[in-house]
């Protein structure tokens, strides 16, 4: 019995060590964590990848260096360029730890849908990773050093969790995404991000510029020398976003400004940073966005913070069962919230309650007017449900009406909405003081 | 240690397991029937359910909750009809030994289904994701090696190992649960009905498939501690229930966090879930330590299935002993779940599986119970093997 056991265990363990695939093991150090993924359509339709990868440093004291390798290649398709960019590594690329997808203009406007199969295929990739859409080369937005993030997928992704905080952004990730492009009734808004030039106040030069003869102690490595990834190591292979001139230039920083706005797969165009924050309060997904309010007659400005809100349709009633029914149905967006005084540049002093009864309507309308800015730029400009309309309609509808009627023309149908906002905004505190400090003679 | 005589209970229990008599706790028979529902359905059971009901899904899995129910007290009122039987003596009992010879091997045929189907879904969801470059036949022979060991050991270690895991993987599965919050868009689940009542019934019919497994209890149940067995139609209920509510936070959860249509394109929803919850950046990638938990309750699940498919096995063709039938079981099993070529062929046997197990695990317990009251046999009837009556 004892022998039996003995010689069951041992088969176990063998076979266990078997399961393990230690025969093709892989040491950490031959294994490149991917932290930054890159795709664009270069300008002869071909798929560009970028990868960037962080080296880890061997020693402790190293570590905030965080120095990282950029690479580049091109493919007919995003697998096959990724795997191409593979083909460079001297390491095995591991996408589990990619923290931000950047995705080039050109590629979201001709559609995401290749790259979403991808990622819904990749079983090690972060569901969770961000994602962003510029307009700006990739390569140069993967280049950017920032002394807060010297990788730059680091900074984005530190980026987008304050993005969300101040409501500048959405908080898109890829599992946002691909559930978005899913529903007829929801439309992908992924962050935009874009270079800004930032200065040092100490140096007097632009961050990351280092002092001459010092040479660059982190940062990306690039990839055959070239600027830009392996972009302009390949023969004709700078892509849609990475020219010549693709040279990251150190004083760049990243902002996050703005969303891309889609109808499906595919990129209809840019949101302002108002739309957006707007669409995140409709879509109740915004942060503490904070906006300046113009009092009336010129008596001065006062900024204030949505602390709290809440959004919801106001559907028609009985819901539309048909696509003729649907047209010019009125929808009201309604909004509670309540506002924080952040900034009184003004001699009022908003102590009576009229007065902040007047504050309070001003600032409803003021939100009232910007949502039907973005009803305008959804329903005229993009001709896109941004505001997820349909999705609400369709909790409503029988599966097999929507379905079968409603979703294959709910754009169509949505232009046709009349859409009103109809938001109350109350002031709930005033910070530390109850008047500004009055500077006497 | 073959015995012979067959007189006293505790030797025929003997004689079918080998060696002393095992006994099980109500709170065991309780955690087995609840693994035996949701232990490795759970992985994909959204994708088989929301194509069917839609958004509905969930609901779907209350209607096959209490199709459970009804499998449960049936499969209750047979065992306390025949307390010290198993499923293969009972039929042997009410249809005559030829019949009855005929409805063990085709309980042992269901279970052995069972296994494989199982076994290979979850083999699936670790190869896929996970051990890419492991050839499957290998992670399946780990698999079934720790079947047939846990087999070899008896029901009574599977049962009470399997209370040990069960509680850490339901605590693992709420703390899932918890983490999935935050990601989750209730507004998925509506609207409510889904596709329509008929769907959701259809989906029931399904769900109905994973509950009726349940009835595997049927071959090992006499070791149920005997002060218990007047209560074994509560365990089993329990069990049913215990299961359907993992089941429908796991169908409900993947609804709210993805819709629909995402899942019914998911290959392993579950996974996918686990893939998707995090705590901030400080706990990711969770969904390994997850899948670390569910193999140990697919594993006992697995074993338990296994138990019951050599057991009856062995009393078909009236062997003293099952165990001389673990190995050649377990590498024809093995075999049988590598049959598909691939995941589509896998999903496709598992689909016409759904499709009429279901009916099978209500039937059985139904016809044998219904023919056991109109000839008679078992209870208090006379002429019946009543409980603690040797054959």
């Amino acid at each position: 019995m004892t022998r039996n056991a003995a010689i069951l265990a041992m088969v176990c363990v063998t076979l266990t060590l078997a399961t393990a695939g230690c025969g093709e093991g892989q040491e950490i150090e031959s294994v490149g964590f991917i932290m930054g993924v890159g795709i664009d359509e270069a300008e002869n339709g071909r798929i560009r990848a970028w990868v960037q990868s962080a080296i880890p440093s061997a020693k402790p004291s190293e570590s905030a260096k965080e120095e990282s390798w950029l690479a580049s290649a091109e493919g007919a398709t995003v697998w096959e360029a990724l795997r191409n960019v593979g083909a460079k590594s001297g390491k095995v690329l591991f996408l589990a730890h990619v923290r931000s997808l950047i995705i080039g203009e050109r590629f979201a406007r001709s559609g995401l849908k290749d790259l979403l199969d991808v990622l819904a295929r990749v079983g090690e990739f972060r569901a969770k990773s961000w994602v962003v859409v510029t307009s700006d080369p990739v390569d140069r937005i993967l280049g950017v050093q920032s002394p807060q993030a010297s990788i730059a997928a680091s900074y984005i992704n530190a980026l987008m969790r304050n993005a969300g905080q101040l409501a500048v952004a959405p908080r898109s990730t890829v599992l946002s995404v691909i559930a978005a492009t899913e529903e007829a009734g929801l439309q992908p808004v992924i962050a935009r991000a874009k270079l800004v030039p930032q200065m040092s106040p100490q140096e007097e030069t632009p961050i990351g510029r280092r002092p001459e003869g010092k040479g660059p102690t982190s940062g990306p490595n690039r990839e055959g020398g070239a600027a830009g990834g392996g972009a302009a190591s390949e023969p004709g292979g700078a892509g849609g976003s990475s020219g010549a001139d693709s040279q990251a230039p150190s004083s760049d920083a990243i902002e996050l400004s703005g969303a891309a706005a889609f109808r499906a797969d595919k990129m209809m165009g840019w949101l302002s940073p108002e739309d957006t924050a707007m669409l995140l309060i409709v879509k109740n997904a915004g942060g503490e966005y904070s906006f300046i309010h113009d009092l009336p007659r010129g008596r001065g400005t006062v900024a204030v913070s949505i602390l709290s809100c809440r959004a919801s349709f106001d559907l028609p009633k009985p819901i539309p069962t048909s696509v003729d029914a649907f047209r010019g149905a009125r929808v009201v967006i309604r909004i509670r919230g309540e506002v924080d005084i952040r900034e009184l540049a003004s001699d009022e002093s908003f102590s009576s309650l009229d007065e902040i009864e007047a504050l309070n309507r001003g600032l409803s309308k003021q939100v009232e007017q910007r949502i039907r800015a973005l009803v305008a730029v959804s329903q005229d400009q993009y001709g896109t449900d941004l505001l997820g309309m349909g999705e609400a309609f369709r909790q409503r509808i029988s599966v097999q009406r929507w379905e079968r009627d409603i979703a294959p023309r709910w754009h169509e149908v949505f232009r046709t909405l009349e859409i009103e906002p109809e938001a109350r905004l109350e002031v709930r505190r005033r910070g530390m003081t109850v008047g500004s400090p009055k500077p006497r003679a | 240690m073959p015995i012979h005589d067959g007189r006293d209970e505790g030797r025929r229990e003997a004689a079918s397991t080998g060696r002393k008599k095992e006994e099980i706790l109500y709170l065991q028979v309780v955690v087995l029937a609840a693994q035996l529902v949701f232990a490795t359905g759970f992985l994909a059971a959204a994708r088989v359910l929301t194509p069917v009901a839609g958004c509905a899904a969930w609901i779907s899995v209350i209607v096959g909750w209490a199709i459970g129910i009804a499998i449960a007290f049936i499969a209750g009122a047979l065992i306390r009809r025949f307390p010290t039987l198993s499923v293969v003596e009972m039929a042997e009992d009410v249809f005559t030994i030829p019949l009855g010879k005929a409805i063990g091997f085709s309980f042992a045929v269901y279970c052995t289904v069972i296994l494989a189907i199982s076994s290979k879904q979850f083999v699936l969801a670790i190869s896929i994701p996970f051990l890419q470059s492991t050839p499957t036949e290998i992670v399946s022979g780990v698999f079934f090696a720790l079947l047939a060991y846990a087999t070899y050991l008896g029901i009574e270690p599977i049962a009470r190992v399997s209370l040990i895991f069960f509680t850490i993987v339901v605590l693992s599965l709420i703390m899932l649960t918890g983490l999935a919050v935050p990601v989750s868009v209730p507004g998925r689940l509506l609207p409510l009905l889904g596709k329509g009542p008929m769907a959701i019934l259809r989906g029931g019919m399904l769900y109905a498939s994973y509950v009726g497994e349940l009835i595997v209890v049927l071959a090992f149940i006499r070791s149920m501690r005997k002060q218990d067995i007047s209560r074994v139609h509560i365990a089993l209920a329990s069990g049913v229930t215990i299961g359907s509510v993992l089941m429908a936070l796991s169908v409900s959860f993947g609804l709210m966090m993805l819709g629909h249509y995402a899942m019914a394109r998911l290959t392993f929803p579950a996974v996918e879930i686990a893939r998707m919850v995090g705590v901030g950046e400080f706990l990711e990638r969770t969904e390994i330590l997850f899948l670390a938990l569910w193999f140990s309750v697919a594993l006992l699940k697995s074993a338990t299935v296994f138990y019951a498919s050599v057991a009856s096995a062995a009393e078909v063709m009236n062997l003293t002993d099952y165990r001389p039938l673990v190995l050649p079981y377990g590498v024809f099993t093995m075999a049988l779940s590598l049959l598909p070529e691939n995941i589509m062929e896998s999903f496709s046997t598992l689909g016409v599986f759904l499709k009429y197990s279901g009916w099978y695990a209500l039937g059985l317990p139904a016809l044998m119970l219904t023919v056991a009251a109109i000839r008679h046999r078992g209870g208090k009837s006379r002429g019946g093997r009543e409980a603690g009556a040797t054959s």
